[in-house]
Parts: C-alpha cells; structure tokens; sequence
C-alpha cells in the first residue's frame, strides 16, 4: 500500500491499511455488523460459514500485531491490504440484507425497509464509473495515436526493431502493442525517477546511461549534451517521443536530434546512431538445452 | 475476423474447464455443479499447464514448442472427458434447461447482468502500471517465439529469469493461445481472458445465491446485491476493483475466482460435511492458483487455513488439517522458492552456463 509501512505505523498499521482499503465505503463495516449480529442469531451453518472464519481471521491475520511480525520475515508492507479479500464481504452483505429485507412482512413495511437499504447501500460505495466511463479508442485499448506512432517509427527505421524512449503513458503501453519496439527505460527505473526515489544525485551516476535520459527527460535536470548522446548511444535510442511543447524539446534539439514527425500531443525526434547495428534476438540453435541454475550465497 | 476469433476462443476456454474439471467433479454416484466443474477446471487447467511449461521453459526452449506441446493434453481431456462424461454433461444440459424454464427471472436478470459486465470491462480504457509486464510479457514471447527470455518491460535479452513473473504461467497460456490463433495480445488478455474471468465469477455467485435461498426471488435479490457491490465497492485496493478494472490480471483472479472458489468448497463442506473428493478439488484450486500469481503465496494459504482449521478443531477431524496443509502446499513451496530467488540465494539462466 503507498505510503503506509508496518516500520512507521506499528499496531495501528492494520487499521490504517483497512481504512485505505474501504476509502470510505461501508460494506467492510457493514461485514462486521453482519458478523456481530450472527454471534445473537445465526444458524449453525451460518456460524459454521461465516462466524468461526470471522472470528479466526480476527484473532490472526486481522490481528494488529500479525503485520508487525510479518514483517520481520518478509516485506509485508506493500501487499498486506491483499488478506482483506479474504473476508467474504461479497457473500454475506448480500446474504444478511436478503435475509433482512425477506424477514420483514410483505407491504409497506417491507418497501420501506428495502428503501433504506438500498439509500445505506447507494450512500455506502463508490461507484466504479462515478467519473464516467472512459472509452477504449480501439479494439486493441491503446491510444490511436500511439499506434499512429509506432507505424511511423517502423516506416522511418527500416529494420525490424527501433528502440525509443517515451513518456510514462506511452512508455508503459507501447510493448502491449508493439513488441518490436525496445525501450530505453524499464518501468521500475521510470517509476523511481517519477516519484523522486532517485536523488538527484543518483540520477547524476554515469554508471547507468538510462540516468542520463531520465535527468533531463524526466527531471528537467541539466547536463552536457555529450552525456546525453552518449547515453543514446549506449542504449541504442534512436527515437525520443515527447509530447508538444516539452520543456526539454530545445535541448534535445540542440543535442542533434531531428523531427521526423509529429502526431496531434507527440512529436518524435530521430537520432542518428554512429553504430546503428540493428538488434538482433539471441541465437539459441546451437544451444545445449538443459536447466541451468546456480546457487550464489 | 478477430471477434470471430475471440469468441471462438471464449467458447473452447469453457470447453477445455468443463473437460479438465469433470475428471474431478464428476461421478456416478453423485450430484455435481457446474459452477464448481467450471471453476476447478479452470485451476486443473492452468496447473498442468505449468506442469508441462517449467521444462520447456527452463530449457529455453521455443514458445511454438510448448504451444504444440499443450495441445496433447488439451485433446486428450476433452476426448476422454467426452467419452467419459458426455452423457452425464448432456444429462445436466437438460436439467439446466429445466432450470432456466423453471426460473426465468433469475436466469435472465443473471445473463442480463452478466453480458453488460463483460461489455464494459471490455470497452473500458484502463491504464494501470501492472499491464505493463503482463501484456507486453505476452506480446514478447509471441514475437521471439521464446518464453519469459526476453524483458517485457524493454524488449531487451534477460541472462536469468526473472521469477517473480516466471513462475505465474498464466500468461504464458495466453502467449500460446495468441501464437496458435494470432490473436492480439492486447485482445486475447483484455478482452477474451477479461470476459471468461466475468462469466465464471458470476456462475460462482449464481451458485452461491442458489446454495443460500431456494426461493428465487430471494436468490435473484441476494445476486443484485452482489453484483452491486463489485459495482460500488470501489477504492484502489479491493477485489471489485480489480474485477471491474483489472480483470484480465492474476490478482484479480486470485481475489475475485480463486478466494471465491475456495470459500464456495468450504460451503459444500458446511452443507453435506462430506469430505470425499473435497480437498482434491481443493488441492486442485490451490495448485492452479499458485500459478496464476505471486499473491496467492501469501493470500491462498491464510484463506484455507481460516476456512478449513477451525471447522476441524470444531468437528475433531484431526486429519483434516493434514489435507488443509497438504492442499496449500503449491503456494508453501513457491513462496519458499520465490524468497530465496529474492534474497539472492539462487538464480535461473536463460542460456548453458
């Protein structure tokens, strides 16, 4: 879960976890209620399929203190939300307000008892389209223009694969589509130069060329126009896709690189690579084909 | 062209869980669902799939290798399971068709429902970072005819595998599926895989409307309830979200079909408290789900221990927690595995070393 750790939050990390989790909806509060309300009434199925798993899960893995020895094993933090699918607020919400509604004798006493439910459950969620639906542009749900884009990269480079570099949408929707479009930046790098877990300082380490592309690109960060052409050409880049009116766009003129086209938010600058040798897959017709592993501690 | 295709695939997925799940839900002597022959046949079939890809895959052989590979088993179950079962299938065809006539409205509220949600999560845009892998896994391994070599994320050669990904096999049904028919990608998970995860859920829910209320008025206000909820039950993390918006990704088949699955076999046992079979098709949920995503290391096992321990503290059934912890032995052993590749301890090469 984003911002919230077992190491910062301590106890109370589950909680918060479950707050971030419901975001305000009522069905996890209205599972409890159900559960709370079985302990008086249920059947023994019901307390057999509902209250005796509650009330384990309670006790372990909704247990406060349960994250904070995870932890120590293994990093919890992130992926702990995920238990929370295990309570089965999909089947007894449902089954309780059904069982509520059928109780109540048929009329007006019913309708209205159906009206409130309904107005709790309505004021109780969050709609899944509450800000619209946003349609898919194509069948293959990617942006037309990125599809425009990857025609005229292939047009222009004349061998079968092209690597570019693009910003994050694009960068991450492109190989969905376009496999023999190579990347100069992986998602993690990107991600971490977004959300500035990368220092300044990291991202001005020559060691990785992909911190070239990303200092200036990404960071608006200023460097020699060697270092970035020479980033280029460590990774092979030979297209950089920005959208109009970038504020790097002069820079990246000026480090020698040239519109070849523009498409209605993008345009696409070429770099000439002096070792323009085109990619190639990795030949395995020669290869021994057997399992190999190693152990390395 | 491709819609054709499309469905023809949805069709045959059914087909292939109908097939691979009879083997273990069908028998003489008892009554059996389709719901719960759809859903263990949906496991039973990406299990063996891993089964037969960890070997071609680990020694880097081509994904057209594995794809003609997995076409033997596939033939083999549906023609045994044809032979074997296509009486009993028929049989229950023509209760269904009791059914349906029998309770219209449910049937028709459910398909009603059902269809709009497969419409909108297939002509929804959604971006989320997680596609970014998973798709582009499927583009790549079409495009250089190999298996999890390559880095989605750039296309680049990788020297290990990267495990985290590889052992999820999931994708790698759909690198097959794509490489036999040349369907898209894009269409093949977003779309077919996006609609056949929908349509099992909702067989699940009718299910388990239907085991709580006779009465269809009662099932039907319980299904709207349900649906309801996937519909409203929205933040960044919860299961509906991920049913509504991510639908073709393993964690939304680990929350929205596998916890389900598993709490509706839990419900079998609080109803007939007849074991037999039971943690067969338990252990068969279990095994398919390890390979569907990493998440259900961690999510599998506390649901199966939360269900089926207490119930046998409860009823003093010793042995029940041996086949509780025999059953989540997949995601033990790829949780063990997965740690250890993250710690350092091992890697697995892409090429003879």
């Amino acid at each position: 879960m984003q911002g919230v750790n077992v190491f910062e939050n301590g106890i109370g990390y589950m909680l918060r976890c479950l707050s971030l989790y419901t975001s305000g909806t009522g069905y996890f509060v209205m599972y409890l209620i159900a559960l709370a309300v079985l302990i008086a009434s249920a059947t023994e199925r019901d307390r057999k399929l509902f209250l005796l798993p509650g009330l384990c899960g309670i006790v372990t893995i909704y247990n406060p203190f349960v994250p904070a020895v995870l932890e120590k094993l293994f990093d919890v933090s992130s992926e702990y939300y995920r238990l929370f699918w295990i309570a089965p607020v999909i089947v007894l919400v449902p089954y309780a307000l059904t069982t509520l509604i059928m109780r109540v004798k048929p009329g007006g006493e019913r309708r209205f008892v159906t009206a409130v439910v309904i107005a709790a459950f309505i004021l109780g969620g969050n709609f899944v389209y509450a800000d619209g639906i946003e349609l898919a542009q194509n069948i293959y749900k990617i942006p037309d223009e990125l599809i425009e884009i990857s025609q005229i990269i292939h047009a222009d480079s004349g061998s079968e694969y092209a690597k570019a570099f693009f910003e994050y949408d694009y960068n991450m929707e492109i190989r969905q589509y376009d496999p023999k479009m190579l990347l100069a930046i992986d998602r993690e790098q990107y991600l971490y130069a977004v959300n500035y877990t990368y220092t300044d300082d990291m991202l001005g380490e020559d060691s990785d060329p992909a911190n070239r592309i990303l200092a200036p690109l990404v960071r608006n960060i200023k460097i020699r126009k060697s270092r970035f052409t020479g980033a280029l050409e460590e990774t092979k880049t030979q297209y950089v896709i920005l959208s109009k009116g970038h504020p790097q766009a002069p820079f990246v003129k000026k480090c020698g690189l040239y519109e070849i086209a523009q498409t209605d938010t993008h345009v696409i600058y070429k770099y000439d690579l002096e070792d323009d040798t085109p990619f190639e897959l990795v030949d395995y017709s020669d290869a021994e084909h057997r399992f190999s592993w190693r152990m390395l501690k | 062209m491709i819609l054709v295709k499309s469905l023809a695939v949805f069709i045959v997925n059914f087909i292939l869980y109908l097939a691979f799940g009879s083997i273990f839900t069908v028998r003489r002597d008892r009554k059996w669902s389709v719901a719960v022959t759809l859903a263990v046949g949906f496991f039973a079939y990406y299990g063996l799939f891993a089964l037969v890809c960890f070997p071609i895959m680990f020694t880097y052989r081509p994904l057209s290798l594995l794809a003609y590979v997995w076409l033997v088993p596939c033939v083999v179950i549906v023609g045994i399971s044809a032979i074997l079962f296509g009486k009993k299938w028929a049989e229950k065809l023509c209760d269904i068709r009791g059914d349906i006539a029998e309770n219209r409205l449910l049937f028709a509220f459910v398909l009603a429902i059902t269809v709009i949600s497969v419409i909108l999560t297939s002509i929804t845009y959604n971006f989320t970072l997680d596609a970014a892998y998973y798709v582009a896994n499927v583009t790549t391994n079409v495009d250089t005819n190999m298996i999890n070599v390559y880095d989605a994320f750039t296309g680049s050669w990788q020297d290990h595998f990267e495990l985290r990904y590889a052992f999820a096999t999931y994708y790698t049904v759909d690198s097959v599926v794509c490489f036999l028919t040349g369907l898209p990608a894009l269409i093949e998970t977003k779309i077919v895989m996006s609609s056949v995860v929908m349509v099992i859920v909702n067989i699940l829910y009718v299910h388990i409307c239907r085991y709580f209320f006779d009465d269809t008025k009662r099932a039907v206000i319980m299904y709207a309830f349900m649906t309801a909820i996937n519909y409203m039950f929205i933040s960044m993390y919860t299961a509906s979200n991920f049913l509504m918006t991510r639908t073709y990704e393993g964690k939304s088949i680990v929350a929205n079909v596998s916890v389900i699955a598993i709490f509706t076999l839990y419900m079998i046992l609080v109803k007939d408290a007849d074991t037999k079979g039971l943690f067969v098709l338990l252990f068969i949920v279990c095994l398919g789900t390890a390979t569907v995503s990493s998440t259900a290391n961690m999510v599998i096992p506390a649901e199966v221990c939360i269900l089926f321990i207490p119930y046998a503290v409860l009823h003093k059934k010793w042995g029940m927690i041996a086949k509780t912890i025999l059953c989540i032995m997949p995601e033990l052993v790829m949780m063990l595995i997965y740690v250890l590749y993250v710690k350092g301890y091992y890697a697995i090469y892409t090429f003879p070393r």
